[in-house]
């Protein structure tokens, strides 16, 4: 379902070509214009948190929640750097260590799951057990949400000891990882576990850590006021929250 | 004026040398060459790698025409990049025969190759190289069409020629741990009877209980006259999920793939840059830096096909798919 903006685009595109084949020069050019211009008034949401679902699936999803917001999702952390720095939106859905490389977003909501705001790291492998002081003899794999230099740093300061990383963009994609070298060890956030082991057969070996990651979280830009983002994520139903591994949003 | 045209040249020269200089962990002149055909998926893969190493090190893009040759490597040598990367079978097979060109002391730079088929056959035959396999493996197109099917995967019918025999030894020893078994038809490396022989397996896989069909992409085995005379005909009354890895035979009026797993070229990137700077981090030297499988995938379904042979799916797994075919 296209938002407001998309909507008058598209009805002000379509008034320019009939006018084309008319053969009225003047206005068609005038409707033209209006058409390419950037409608402001719409509320921007850009969304990135790593999902089995497509960056375009979880767009479709809440634009067809709420029509009145213009709403990207991105399935690459390198794409929505890129597109915030092109045109800042008025407020993004992500994942809290991803919000801090932008202090200009203010959080107003967090997502909530078996009423905490935090899940914990697990190290998972393969047929033996490996502990947190372990993890530096390792080349750990992870989903990398904050590009690489951003992710070493993250790292420093939770988990100084591991050494060397292997990035993957999806949970799913690690699974392919320990098919092909078994002794691969992972660190997986505690809702993304059941990925893995829905849609593989392997016996993974899953130790808790005790370090947590935030779950999704809403921040707005400062001095503005999104209503209608606020009010669209309230109106979120399970199976759009189990998109992004929360029940509720606080 | 000469005056003034060297001293513009000194200072655009002490710029380029500041922000050289200037890039984030950028080391004295460490460049990397990439050397590439003209062509979207190469061109989304460099993107991939350039945006990961994000000015870690300066990357040279190399554009190589099909009319040029080993000429056009060596210049590219001459520069001494630490490492080459290498995209297209044509790029590797003009960059092996400059190394065998090559003076026996010369040292090879590390090379790391990428987007062509059969990769690890071309690192047996070259110094000082490893890749990613550009294939995507059976053991990742099916963990991708298990979760969407609501029918089991334990059996996967594949058909392929002699030569390609290490590589399902491969692919079996990869599925044993996810429970599925691998029913095999071996083809000779040249026969007048493929329509007969591709026919005869078809009919045994239908017999013999296959859950879903595997297509080797063996361009061999694929010619126009055998789809239309051999795989089309039998694919037809075979009622189980075809998965394919090119998406020309995922084409709806096709009636033939009906799941694709195809590389996602801009992620193979990404595994790249991370071999690269595992390769950095060792002194440029290739230590344990084996052939590596590609990770990610772009997942298509065609459900025309699937609804035509009744093949049901979990719907609100669709969501996972990056292309759906209606």
């Amino acid at each position: 379902m296209p938002s407001f903006a998309q909507l008058a685009r598209q009805i002000l595109s379509t008034a320019a070509s009939t006018l084309r084949q008319r053969q009225n020069n003047t206005l068609f050019l005038l409707l033209l214009g209006l058409a390419s211009v950037e409608f402001t008034w719409a509320e921007s949401l850009y969304v990135y948190v790593p999902s089995s679902a497509s960056a375009k699936s979880i767009q479709d999803q809440i634009r067809g929640q709420c029509n009145n917001i213009d709403v990207l999702a991105f399935g690459l952390s390198k794409d929505f750097h890129r597109q915030i720095k092109k045109a800042s939106p008025g407020a993004i859905l992500t994942l809290p260590p991803v919000l801090s490389r932008y202090p200009n977003f203010k959080l107003v909501n967090r997502g909530e799951r078996e009423g905490s705001h935090q899940e914990f790291y697990y190290i998972v492998s393969l047929n033996s057990n490996v502990t947190s002081d372990e993890l530096g003899q390792h080349k750990v794999a992870l989903v990398d949400v904050l590009g690489r230099s951003e992710l070493k740093s993250y790292l420093k300061t939770r988990f100084p000891q591991i050494k060397r990383t292997t990035r993957v963009t999806k949970y799913e994609d690690l699974i392919a990882l320990w098919i092909f070298k078994p002794t691969t060890i992972a660190l997986v956030p505690h809702g993304h576990l059941a990925t893995l082991q829905n849609k593989s057969k392997l016996t993974f070996v899953m130790t808790k850590t005790d370090q947590s990651v935030g779950l999704p979280i809403l921040a707005v830009e400062e001095g503005k006021a999104p209503d209608n983002v606020i009010a669209c994520l309230s109106s979120f139903k399970a199976p759009l929250n189990s998109l992004f591994g929360v029940e509720q949003w606080r | 004026m000469a005056l003034k045209i060297c001293i513009n040249l000194i200072l655009k020269l002490l710029m380029i040398s500041l922000i050289t200089w200037s890039m984030p962990g950028h080391t004295s002149n460490d460049f990397i060459s990439v050397i590439r055909p003209d062509g979207q998926h190469f061109k989304r893969a460099l993107q991939g790698l350039a945006d990961d190493l994000d000015g870690e090190l300066i990357v040279e893009d190399n554009i190589m025409s099909t009319s040029s040759g080993v000429e056009y490597i060596k210049q590219i040598m001459q520069r001494r990049p630490k490492l080459v990367v290498l995209m297209s079978n044509h790029v590797i097979n003009a960059y092996t025969a400059y190394q065998k060109q090559a003076k026996p002391d010369e040292i090879m730079p590390p090379a790391l190759l990428l987007i062509a088929l059969k990769i690890d056959r071309h690192v047996e035959t070259m110094k000082n190289a490893t890749g990613i396999v550009y294939e995507v493996p059976l053991a990742t197109s099916l963990i991708y069409v298990r979760s969407l099917t609501q029918q089991p995967l334990n059996k996967i019918g594949i058909i392929y020629r002699s030569w390609m025999r290490p590589d399902i030894e491969r692919h079996r020893q990869f599925l044993a741990p996810e429970g599925v078994e691998i029913v095999s038809v071996e083809l000779p490396n040249e026969s007048s009877r493929y329509i007969s022989l591709i026919k005869k397996a078809l009919k045994k896989f239908r017999s013999n209980g296959v859950d879903a069909l595997w297509i080797e992409n063996d361009n061999a085995l694929l010619k126009s006259q055998l789809l239309r005379k051999a795989w089309l005909p039998s694919v037809k009354r075979f009622r189980k999920p075809v998965i394919v890895g090119v998406d020309s035979l995922l084409a709806k009026k096709m009636n033939f793939g009906d799941f694709g797993a195809l590389p996602d070229y801009y992620v193979m990137g990404v595994q790249c840059s991370n071999m690269i700077l595992n390769i950095q981090q060792n002194n440029w030297q290739l230590f344990d830096e084996d052939i590596e499988q590609p990770l990610a995938i772009k997942k298509h379904i065609n459900l025309y096909n699937l609804k035509r042979k009744k093949i049901a799916i979990h719907a609100n797994r669709l969501q996972e798919v990056d292309v759906i075919l209606r």
